[in-house]
């Protein structure tokens, strides 16, 4: 899978978790771009994602996130593993 | 101040002892030549970290009071601070570095500072939008350290404190005071709405002490995080700042173990210096709970409390507004006389504070919290408490929390409105089925929505006013049902 394909599949589960269809999502977008996009949505957001890919994030990886491009770089590596 | 304290910079790094102490030195002797007459106010409006704590620490010492405000408050705010309080300078980050090259050395006597002289001025939100100061005396901050010296026996320098809030509300005085008075190793959190990082700096830095809101405890007992880490590092756990639910409860029941943490709930208005009332959790429900209430517990010592309706004191079990008095109460608002007077009364020959908050006590002394005076309203003729009503909405197993707001209307007087998280799905239709065994059904919310989450103040607590707006302009993402 290219990172283009997890960037536009997490897209949808950004769109849902957050209520906010509309949101242009790059792999630049933070979660201080975006109102919605707090602590709880974040925890749904990991868990969708973890759920949707059966893949499972330690604490430590999940800390350094900075942006959607790093969550996308992050699901790349856990799925080659 | 002890050169035996340790902090941590904002990378987590040990910031060696010579360096604290002569930072503190340099602090210090800044403010004594130039800020410390009577009539000299210090703002600090830094990036949060250790010298943030020692400009405050360094203005207690020398008798200068400080105003603690976030780093990123706007200018506008600043100014009508200023404008209240009339401080002499502002000690943002820019300052700081101006101040760290300091090498005068102008006085060396330190003034004699009296038990009632100002020592902080902390800002609250206030109702008008305009912030409102509240001015606490070095004798509350005094009573409350002593306090927290004398009941936090077990914790020791050995123990590592997350400092999480802004200096600006004072929940954090708790970290200062533990800090002050057991030597606490203290580290700033980046958490930043990122609960997994808060989790990872607990984790990281095996963190045994954590003074915060419900809001955020509730967080970080979800399953997500709790998946991926263990808790065994806390030690100490204070809960304050807002209601501590029944939900929240069962959540510390499930993930904490009594013979690992000892949990306190705190209750206080800043009014009253941080916290007058504490309870340590027995995780015993029947010595815990009242219904779905929480117990606040005894007053902390040199504290007092009275439940008050139409002007006469109540006994055990009957709900009034709870009055606060005593060594910690504030000395008023900041050049607020009017706000004081309705605040500040005077109640059988002593100054009480009216908290607005609802209350009653038990047989044992013990207060329990049940809604806010302005949390009461006429719906259908009858009277409701809304903070009651959710306390009961919350007893259903498939509900997460509730938030009940009212609109006024013409036909009803008041419209009320449910907004539900729910654990598993259910209906509108089912949730008021299945409380109709539980409330009147004027006490039923008429309208209720789903919602994901609540929106929250910068204490972390849920705002109500926020919640109401959002409805209101019809801006709420949610779905009425």
């Amino acid at each position: 899978m290219t990172n283009e394909e997890i960037l536009k599949n997490i897209t949808v589960f950004i769109h849902d978790v957050l209520e906010a269809p509309d949101l242009n999502v790059t792999p630049e977008t933070s979660a201080a771009d975006v109102d919605e996009w707090d602590s709880m949505t974040h925890i749904q957001l990991i868990s969708a994602i973890e759920k949707s890919y059966k893949i499972r994030f330690a604490l430590g990886e999940l800390q350094t996130l900075k942006n959607v491009g790093d969550m996308v770089n992050l699901i790349q590596k856990k799925l080659n593993n | 101040m002890n050169s035996d304290l340790t902090v941590f910079n904002r990378e987590g790094i040990k910031v060696p002892d010579a360096l604290v102490k002569k930072e503190y030195q340099t602090i210090k002797q800044f403010l004594l030549d130039h800020h410390s007459s009577d009539a000299d106010a210090v703002a600090i409006k830094q990036t949060k970290d250790y010298r943030y704590l020692l400009t405050m620490l360094a203005c207690a010492e020398i008798g200068t009071t400080y105003i603690p405000l976030k780093p990123d408050y706007p200018m506008d705010r600043v100014s009508q601070i200023k404008e209240d309080s009339k401080f002499t300078v502002l000690m943002d980050d820019e300052k700081m570095s101006e101040v760290l090259a300091y090498t005068e050395k102008l006085k060396t006597e330190l003034p004699v500072v009296s038990g009632a002289k100002n020592v902080y001025v902390i800002f609250t939100s206030g109702s008008t939008g305009r912030p409102k100061g509240v001015i606490i005396r070095r004798s509350s901050l005094e009573n409350f350290l002593g306090f927290m010296d004398q009941t936090f026996t077990q914790v020791t320098a050995q123990d590592r404190l997350l400092q999480m809030t802004e200096f600006s509300f004072d929940l954090s005085v708790m970290d200062v005071a533990l800090f002050l008075t057991k030597n606490v190793g203290m580290y700033f959190s980046n958490f930043e709405n990122n609960i997994f990082k808060l989790g990872f700096e607990i984790d990281t830095h095996r963190i045994s002490v954590l003074n915060t809101v419900p809001n955020t405890l509730n967080m970080f007992l979800s399953d997500a995080v709790a998946d991926r880490m263990d808790y065994h590092c806390l030690r100490v756990l204070n809960i304050g700042g807002a209601r501590f639910s029944q939900g929240l409860y069962e959540k510390c029941l499930n993930y904490l173990k009594p013979e690992n943490v000892d949990i306190y709930n705190f209750y206080g208005p800043t009014e009253a210096t941080v916290y007058c009332h504490y309870h340590k959790l027995t995780h015993d429900p029947a010595l815990d709970l009242k219904g779905s209430t929480i117990t606040i517990g005894h007053t902390i010592p040199g504290n007092k409390a009275l439940i008050v309706a139409d002007g006469v004191t109540l006994g055990p079990d009957q709900p009034g507004e709870l009055y606060i008095g005593g060594l910690q109460l504030m000395r008023e608002y900041i050049n607020s006389p009017e706000q004081t007077k309705n605040a500040l009364v005077q109640y059988e020959g002593e100054t009480y504070y009216r908290s607005g908050d609802l209350a009653f006590r038990n047989e044992k002394g013990e207060f329990f919290i049940t809604g806010r005076a302005d949390d009461t309203i006429k719906h259908k003729g009858f009277r409701i408490n809304l903070l009651d009503i959710d306390s009961y909405i919350t007893r259903l197993p498939y509900i997460e929390d509730s938030v009940t707001i009212a609109i006024p209307n013409e036909n009803t007087e008041n419209q009320t409105l449910g907004f539900i998280i729910l654990k598993e799905q259910k209906t509108a239709k089912e949730i008021k089925k299945d409380l109709e065994a539980l409330l009147l059904d004027y006490q039923i919310p008429e309208k209720m929505f789903f919602v994901e989450k609540y929106p929250t103040n910068v204490s972390g607590k849920v705002c109500r006013k926020s919640l109401k707006e959002q409805y209101l302009n019809n801006l709420t993402t949610t779905k009425a049902l």
